[in-house]
């Protein structure tokens, strides 16, 4: 056989281990972002924010479920978070967000969410799993005579 | 090959090699004997054609280490390499290269399979038809949690039930 061929082989194998470790280490690297929007949504006159125009669908449901005429964009922070490590964001009222990313593979990503209360105290503590660009909402937390949306997106 | 006699006498007077009474010897042979002549002649066509060449000679520095090197190659000969029971992974590489290439590929495609495999566990099926699974959902000591979900819709909400602010 000649030194080519033994080459390739060695080649070969050695592409074969550092697949076979890709997926480890990416996992183990990737940090997760997400996207957080707090969203008031009230019946009085107002109609929908244009910034909440990537929602349309899921505040259309809303809005036939609850009766809601307004919908308005408080906040939209921004977060990405290295598996295991906690991103927290202030919630109108005193509340805050947690969440912290515990698995991410193949575009889906699984999410502790805690919601806790004015004194810190948890109020729901939930674990999601996401594919990329899905929502889900966290809510109706009353506000200022109108219902406060949690929108947790991940990126 | 052996070398008859005759051979080697006629050899020896080919080169001028040859005492006088060899030398009378041969020329007796010669006067009757036809084969021994033509034989004679091959040999001095041998000669000549050996003495007009290149000669290739050694530099001193290389005689000198010519018979050590011959000899140590003879005796690193005379012990040979015992082969191990089992072979390396290079001669067994070496020795099957299409083995090898096969059990590469083979190995390539295995891991492809069990890296999509675990991307296909997490396909579209298990995390709801909107990409939203929820795993888990406690409430707190104070409140109370549902999970909402209209009919015919995709939108999920965990829904939080706040206790009545005591000061209103």
């Amino acid at each position: 056989m000649n030194a080519r061929r033994r080459q390739a082989c060695f080649v070969l194998v050695g592409v074969a281990s550092a697949l076979l470790l890709l997926p480890v280490c990416l996992a183990a690297q990737t940090p997760v972002a997400f996207q957080v929007r707090v969203i008031q949504a009230s019946k009085q006159p107002g109609g929908v924010d244009a910034r909440l125009s990537g929602l349309a669908k899921e505040l259309q449901e809303l809005q036939k479920a609850f009766g809601y005429t307004a919908f308005h964009l408080l906040d939209a922070p921004r977060g990405v978070a290295p598996l295991n490590q906690q991103w927290k964001a202030a919630i109108p009222g005193n509340r805050s967000l947690e969440i912290v990313p515990t698995a991410s593979q193949g575009g889906q990503h699984t999410l502790q969410v805690r919601f806790l209360g004015a004194n810190g105290q948890v109020m729901v503590n939930s674990q999601v799993r996401l594919k990329s660009g899905a929502t889900v909402f966290v809510g109706k937390v009353p506000h200022q005579e109108a219902d406060i949306y949690i929108a947790i997106s991940a990126d | 090959m052996a070398v008859s006699g005759r051979a080697r006498r006629l050899a020896k007077y080919a080169a001028g090699e040859a005492s006088p009474a060899e030398g009378h010897s041969v020329e007796a042979l010669l006067t009757r004997c036809p084969e021994c002549r033509r034989e004679l002649d091959a040999f001095r066509a041998t000669l000549a054609a050996l003495r007009s060449s290149d000669s290739v000679g050694l530099s001193p520095a290389e005689a000198a280490r010519f018979w050590p090197e011959v000899r140590a190659r003879l005796e690193r000969g005379a012990t040979p390499k015992t082969r191990p029971a089992r072979p390396s992974l290079r001669e067994v590489v070496g020795d099957h290269p299409r083995l090898s290439l096969v059990s590469a590929a083979a190995a390539i495609v295995l891991v492809l399979g069990l890296t999509l495999g675990q991307v296909a566990l997490w396909g579209p099926s298990s995390p709801g038809m909107n990409g939203v699974e929820i795993l888990s959902v406690e409430a707190g000591d104070e409140t109370s949690v549902m999970l909402f979900q209209m009919p015919e819709s995709n939108l999920r909400i965990i829904w939080v039930f706040e206790p009545p602010d005591p000061l209103l």
